[in-house]
């Protein structure tokens, strides 16, 4: 009984000695309130328990999971700063418990007739004392910081693929552990499940993987659409360069109605300088759909202002999921705009685009001309459109990595895309 | 807001000298207690002026600055807050997006340089002056979109007794908000006066009042239905 009290009076100092680590290691500065450690008691309760079944390695599981439980529930980070800081906190103090083992090794505890009891109690304490002296040194913190920065670069899928096979694995052995205990003659089933598991879990992660290999095609073949369209401004500005000067020498030796008709001709050509000259100033991966979409209402009417802050390049900078997001999100608003300055007397369309070290903000800013119920705006089905649905706008909202801010300011309607670079 | 201060930017000391000569000519004739500030480039003191939502300003500046920060990018600045301080651009730029700038960053006017920039700026702070700075704003958010309207551009306000909400109808288009009169008048100034149970007029863009056929004509030509004779003895007190 003795025993079984010393190990739950332990249970609750490792406890403690974690959550109060990762408070150090994270630098959190927001107060906790005391009696939210008393959640520590129930789950020393349930470890102690399986301490008394002898159940080591689910104790060393469900230890982990309360360890990385009482983490989000004191200090309410993010998942992946939970996983990461709290598994830096495992490995460290693994890395101390066996130094101190085998420290231990050198002290001959017979000499004090010290008993195990004794013995795993100093050393938890020794342990946990110099865990928390090594969470709060500088060093520590600076890299495990450092260490955070690189591991948030890492793709999620990877990550999620590594956690869930240790999870599975760390499963199996609990499962044999289990077997080996009580001899359940479940074992068959019990191995067929994990294996199902790990097969599912597999073919679902193929499938992602086939599934973005699939979009890197299509957006390969977007960024290749571009670059043609690129060309073919090129050549075709070219070539209204050489017609137009090519007119201009006919023009000096025509009569009057020859040159009358010259000057209709090199004004028709002109028409749409203003917008080819504008996508020379588009970053690469954007200017062709931008392109696409204008040159389709070639109007003489619209003005176009084209800002471009963006100087790296957004297909290398976004994933290919973010990408094609971004591809969507301005075709669905580009329409938008370009469909509301049909009906105004002052036809405006405006691209202002910009890039920070997180996020390119792309802002499509347009004069309109109608009735905007301000409430229903963004909702499903809400459209001023005669025959459109007005699922486009709804359907970009609430999408991960992709904000969509809309304001009105007197006639013009902004609508500003925020997508999350890599 | 409450004074006015004038900021200038301008990399060229012989145009910013050409601006203080106007500027002491025009302003300081006028009032000797504005503020007037001068600057080569965008530095953190002109971001804590640009802040700064207390004061009215009258920025003059210069789109081609020799720095990273261009002047049209301080416009975007300042139009990230603040709508009511005038914008003038002093610029030999080529004046292909003239139209678009104008509209999207509300500027009141894009001066050239080499060409009666004097005369020119002189004129338009002139204009300024008797504009009054009338770029008060009716601010609404809710979830999805944030709405600024200047008041100047708010025709009349009606209700939409089947829907149950507001229209507020400007030159060009009309909102509908979930709201109703009596909570859209706390977000107004006193040019905006009840005329009709249903209906609230902006009196300055009021050009006529009918009351015995019970409606008024709008400065822009259009003829709005609401106008009730129980509120005549307040129109005629107010107008």
């Amino acid at each position: 009984m003795l025993n079984l009290v010393i190990y739950f009076l332990l249970a609750c100092i490792v406890q403690l000695s974690v959550s109060t680590g990762f408070k150090l290691i994270t630098n959190h500065d927001k107060k906790v309130h005391y009696l939210s450690y008393l959640l520590i008691i129930p789950f020393a309760l349930i470890m102690t328990l399986e301490y008394h079944f002898k159940l080591m390695t689910l104790n060393t599981l469900t230890s982990l999971f309360f360890y990385f439980v009482l983490y989000y529930l004191l200090y309410r980070k993010d998942v992946f700063d939970i996983i990461f800081y709290g598994a830096t906190i495992s490995i460290i103090g693994m890395i101390i418990d066996i130094l101190v083992m085998i420290f231990s090794t050198l002290i001959p505890f017979k000499f004090f007739s010290f008993g195990i009891t004794e013995i795993r109690f100093i050393d938890t304490i020794v342990v946990e004392t110099i865990l928390l002296f090594t969470l709060n040194s500088n060093h520590i913190k600076k890299w495990s910081a450092k260490l955070h920065k690189n591991m948030k670069k890492i793709k999620f899928p990877y990550l999620s693929f590594l956690l869930i096979m240790i999870v599975l694995i760390s499963l199996g052995f609990t499962i044999y552990d289990f077997i080996q205990k009580f001899g359940l003659n479940s074992l068959s089933l019990e191995i067929y499940l994990l294996f199902f598991s790990i097969t599912i879990f597999l073919i679902m992660f193929l499938n992602r993987e086939y599934n973005n290999y699939e979009l890197k095609v299509t957006n390969e073949n977007i960024i290749r659409n571009n670059e043609f369209y690129l060309t073919i401004i090129n050549d075709y500005r070219m070539l209204k360069h050489n017609l137009i000067h090519q007119l201009n020498g006919v023009k000096s030796v025509s009569n009057e109605k020859g040159q009358e008709l010259i000057n209709d001709l090199i004004q028709e050509y002109n028409q749409n300088t203003k917008t080819i000259q504008n996508m020379q100033k588009m970053p690469m991966g954007i200017s062709g759909i931008v392109y696409e979409k204008i040159y389709g209402f070639e109007n003489n009417e619209l003005s176009i202002g084209i800002d471009n802050n963006i100087n790296s390049n957004v297909y290398d900078e976004l994933t290919p999921k973010s990408y094609n997001l971004l591809c969507e999100a301005l075709g669905i608003l580009l329409d938008n705009a370009l469909e509301a300055t049909e009906k105004t007397k002052e036809k405006i369309l405006m691209i202002d685009m910009k890039e920070t070290e997180e996020s390119y903000h792309i802002k499509i800013i347009n004069t309109f001309q109608t009735v905007l119920d301000i409430d229903a705006l963004g909702t499903l089905k809400y459209t001023t459109k005669k025959t459109g649905h007005g699922i486009g706008l709804f359907s970009l909202i609430g999408r991960k990595k992709l904000k969509i801010k809309t304001s009105i300011i007197n006639d013009l309607f902004f609508n500003e895309i925020i997508i999350e670079k890599k | 807001m409450s004074l006015t201060s004038f900021i200038v930017v301008e990399d060229d000391k012989k145009t910013q000298e050409t601006i203080k000569d106007v500027l002491r000519r025009v302003i300081i004739s006028k009032d000797n207690t504005i503020n007037i500030k001068y600057f080569t480039k965008y530095t953190s003191e002109l971001k804590t002026i640009i802040d700064d939502n207390s004061t009215r300003k009258v920025y003059i500046m210069d789109i081609e600055l020799e720095t990273k920060t261009s002047g049209i990018e301080i416009a975007k600045m300042i139009r990230e807050k603040d709508w009511e301080s005038e914008i003038i651009f002093i610029t030999s730029h080529d004046k292909m997006f003239e139209t678009v700038y104008r509209s999207v960053y509300q500027v009141f006017n894009f001066i050239e340089k080499f060409y009666d920039m004097e005369k020119r700026l002189e004129k338009d702070i002139e204009l300024i002056f008797q504009k009054n700075f009338d770029n008060k704003m009716l601010c609404i958010s809710n979830r999805n979109v944030d709405l600024q309207i200047f008041y100047r551009a708010i025709t009349h306000i009606t209700r939409d007794k089947e829907e149950r909400k507001v229209l507020v109808h400007t030159d060009t288009n009309v909102f509908k908000l979930n709201m109703n009169l009596n909570d859209i008048v706390n977000l107004l100034d006193d040019r905006f006066i009840q005329v009709h149970r249903s209906c609230i007029a902006n009196r300055q863009r009021v050009h006529e009042w009918n009351w015995p056929k019970n409606y008024f004509l709008l400065d822009n030509g259009g003829k709005v239905e609401y106008l009730s004779k129980k509120y005549k003895k307040e129109v005629e007190r107010v107008c």
